[in-house]
C-alpha cells in the first residue's frame, strides 16, 4: 500500500510541476468568501436551494451587486439590493419581510464578497435566517439556469 | 456454491468506477480544490495538496487493482480506505446541514449533490472493495 501511495504522490507532484496553470501546494483558502461566511456563521446555500427560491419565491433572493449589473442579468425573482447602498435601499423592502423570513443573498461568483457583506448587514438588522449562495450568478449560469434582465 | 467469481467481478467494478471518477479530477485540479474546500473539513493548508494527490491515488490504485496482480490487495485496501474517508466526509457535512456538490464523478456546477444517495453508493462500493480483498476459505486467490 505504501508503494502505491508513494507512486501516486510522485506522479501527482511531477505532473503538477509541468502542467500549465499548475496548482500551488498551499492555497489562500482562509480568505475565501465561503470560509469567511462559515466563520461568521452565515449558512451556505447550494443550487438546490437556489432553484427552490427561483421556483417558489422562498427564500427571498437578494442580488447584492450594483444596480447596473442587476439590470444586465440576474436570477429570476431576485430583487436588487446593492450592498453599498443597502442602508438606504433596504427601508422599502423591509416592510415586505418578516424577521424570520429566509433570505438568500448572492453576487457574481465565489470571488466577490458583496453577497456575504449584504448577508452580514441583514443579520445585523435582526434577520435571523440569512443564507449566502457563494457561487452567485456565474454558478447559476454554468448550471444552465435561466437569467432575467431589466429592472 | 462457487463464489470464486465474486472477487474478480467486484475488483473490475470498483476499478472501473474509480477510473471514471479520477478522470475529471485529473483534468481540473482547480475545480477539485474548490470541491474539497467546500467540504470544510480539511485544514486550509492541505486543500490544494489533496487536490493534487487524490486523483493520482485513485488512478494508481484503480490501475493496480485491474492490471497488477501483485498489488491487487493493497490497491483494494487503499480504495476501501478512500471510500471510508469520502463516506465519513459526506455524512459529516450532511449532519452539519451543508448543501454541497459531491465532487465524486463530476466537477461541473450543479451536478451530483452530496446526499443520502452518495452514501448508499459508497456503501455498495465499499462492500465490493471488501469482496475484492476477500478470498473464499480454502481457496487460493484467483489469478484472474
Amino acid at each position: 500500500m505504501l508503494a502505491l501511495t508513494l507512486l501516486a504522490a510522485g506522479l501527482g507532484a511531477a505532473v503538477n510541476t509541468v502542467r500549465p496553470g499548475r496548482l500551488p501546494w498551499r492555497g489562500d483558502w482562509a480568505r475565501h468568501v465561503e470560509a469567511r461566511a462559515l466563520r461568521q456563521q452565515i449558512r451556505l446555500a447550494g443550487l438546490d436551494t437556489v432553484r427552490q427560491a427561483v421556483n417558489t419565491g422562498a427564500p427571498v433572493l437578494l442580488d447584492a451587486r450594483p444596480a447596473a449589473d442587476f439590470r444586465a442579468g440576474h436570477l429570476p425573482r431576485a430583487q436588487s439590493l446593492p450592498f453599498e447602498l443597502a442602508p438606504e435601499l433596504f427601508a422599502p423592502l423591509q416592510a415586505t419581510l418578516t424577521r424570520a423570513q429566509p433570505l438568500l443573498t448572492y453576487c457574481t461568483r465565489n470571488d466577490c464578497d458583496e453577497g456575504l457583506e449584504l448577508a452580514l448587514f441583514l443579520r445585523q438588522q435582526g434577520y435571523t435566517n440569512v443564507m449566502l449562495f457563494p457561487g452567485g450568478l456565474h454558478e447559476w449560469r454554468a448550471a444552465g439556469g435561466a437569467v432575467e434582465d431589466g429592472p | 456454491m462457487n463464489t470464486r467469481w465474486l472477487s474478480p467481478l467486484s475488483r473490475w467494478i470498483v476499478g472501473l468506477v474509480f477510473l471514471a471518477a479520477c478522470l475529471p479530477k485529473l483534468a481540473a485540479p482547480q475545480a477539485l480544490a474548490l470541491a474539497i474546500f467546500r467540504y470544510h473539513l480539511l485544514p486550509h493548508g492541505m486543500v490544494n495538496a489533496a487536490a493534487i494527490l487524490l486523483p493520482w491515488l485513485e488512478l494508481t490504485a484503480a490501475v493496480a487493482l485491474l492490471l497488477a496482480p501483485a498489488y491487487r490487495r493493497a490497491a483494494a485496501r487503499l480504495l476501501l480506505g478512500l471510500l471510508a474517508a469520502f463516506t465519513a466526509a459526506i455524512a459529516l457535512d450532511l449532519h452539519r446541514g451543508l448543501d454541497i456538490a459531491c465532487g465524486c464523478f463530476s466537477l461541473a456546477p450543479g451536478v451530483g449533490r452530496a446526499g443520502a444517495g452518495s452514501l448508499l453508493r459508497n456503501a455498495v462500493l465499499m462492500t465490493l472493495a471488501a469482496l475484492a480483498i476477500w478470498t473464499p476459505a480454502g481457496k487460493k486467490p484467483c489469478p484472474c
